[in-house]
């Protein structure tokens, strides 16, 4: 199916369909991209468009659905194993209730929930002298060790290595080191000139309570621009929410529910 | 552009746009807003709105959103 032929298909499920459901928000070129690399898989029906793509050792299930019933084929039309499939659904409020509870009918279960945290007026975090630094392209391996070894990689995106190397050139990651080593560090993606997204945000388990966490804060915050936006998302049973709002971030209503095939 | 943002107020009541530089980034849209958003448009100015072109860029501003339209073979007189 190439891109006209998809946008012809996607047209036909969702114009004046008010049950029309989707969580399929990349750009249609790219998608024929990878479907043409065979990254990405397409499987029509009747009332769904599904694509799955390869992310790590997990699939991840995008669909275009006329109704329920599409919803319903997307299961079925599984081929991977449905322990390591995920669906992810961005929104809030009533029809992000809505469509979880309606992919939870159809054979889903929920994962984990992720709120978005943002400010556009930071506090600043009170600290002395500080000690951050920007890491450079060679921190990238230990960068990409420490988060690793401390997410679940199984419904995160990981960024692999030559993302964080790119990453680190770009300056996105601010670190703090022990001697040699690094005791903590901030991922801040820069996505335009106003958003800054704390992606990452790690003190190894020895340097916790010294204070780099705040200094880390403090050196992000004060990089943002004015009128820019400093965001996160995090899990909702995360019991650092409460430091974030400390700091003058707030759950703005968004929310990313993960959700698994249900065993 | 008023009819817009009517529709706008009208999917969102809560949310002040004319403070916002980005709809998208400061949340106030959300992607099941912008198939609504999408609907509302397509009814208004008698369009389609190629699938090709939902894309959260395409919703960011009015200025976007009336592009949009007008890429879509809408006119928008106000």
């Amino acid at each position: 199916m190439n891109k006209n032929e998809l946008n012809d298909f996607i047209n036909g499920l969702r114009h004046k369909n008010p049950d029309y459901r989707t969580n399929l928000y990349q750009r249609i070129d790219l998608i024929e991209e990878k479907i043409l690399c065979g990254n990405m898989k397409i499987t029509t029906t009747a009332d769904l468009l599904l694509l799955t793509e390869a992310d790590d050792d997990l699939t991840r299930v995008y669909f275009c659905s006329r109704n329920e019933t599409g919803l319903q084929t997307i299961i079925p039309s599984l081929s991977s194993k449905p322990e390591k499939t995920v669906v992810d659904v961005i929104g809030r409020g009533e029809k992000l209730e809505e469509l979880s509870a309606a992919l939870c009918r159809c054979g889903f279960q929920h994962a984990f929930r992720f709120i978005r945290m943002s400010t556009k007026t930071p506090i600043l975090p009170d600290v002395g002298i500080t000690n951050v630094e920007i890491a450079k392209r060679e921190d990238a391996s230990e960068i990409n060790w420490i988060i690793r070894s401390t997410f679940e990689t199984t419904y995160a995106h990981i960024p692999n290595l030559s993302e964080i190397e790119a990453d680190c050139e770009k300056g996105f990651v601010h670190v703090v080191r022990e001697g040699t080593k690094i005791a903590a560090f901030a991922y801040i993606a820069i996505e335009n000139h106003l958003n800054h997204c704390l992606r990452y945000f790690i003190a190894l388990p020895e340097a916790r309570g010294k204070g780099y966490g705040k200094q880390l804060l403090r050196h992000g915050f004060e990089q943002l621009p004015l009128n820019g936006l400093f965001y996160l998302w995090i899990g909702t049973y995360n019991p650092t929410i409460k430091k974030y709002e400390k700091y003058g971030l707030k759950h703005d209503g968004l929310i990313d529910d993960i959700l698994t095939i249900a065993i | 552009m008023e009819t817009i943002y009517k529709i706008l107020e009208s999917i969102r009541p809560e949310s002040n746009f004319k403070n916002s530089e980005n709809f998208i980034d400061d949340g106030l849209l959300d992607s099941f807003d912008i198939v609504s958003l999408v609907n509302e448009l397509e009814e208004e100015y008698d369009i389609l709105v190629d699938a090709l072109d939902i894309l959260p860029d395409n919703f960011s501003s009015l200025n976007a959103i009336s592009a949009l339209v007008a890429k879509s073979g809408g006119k928008i007189e106000d």
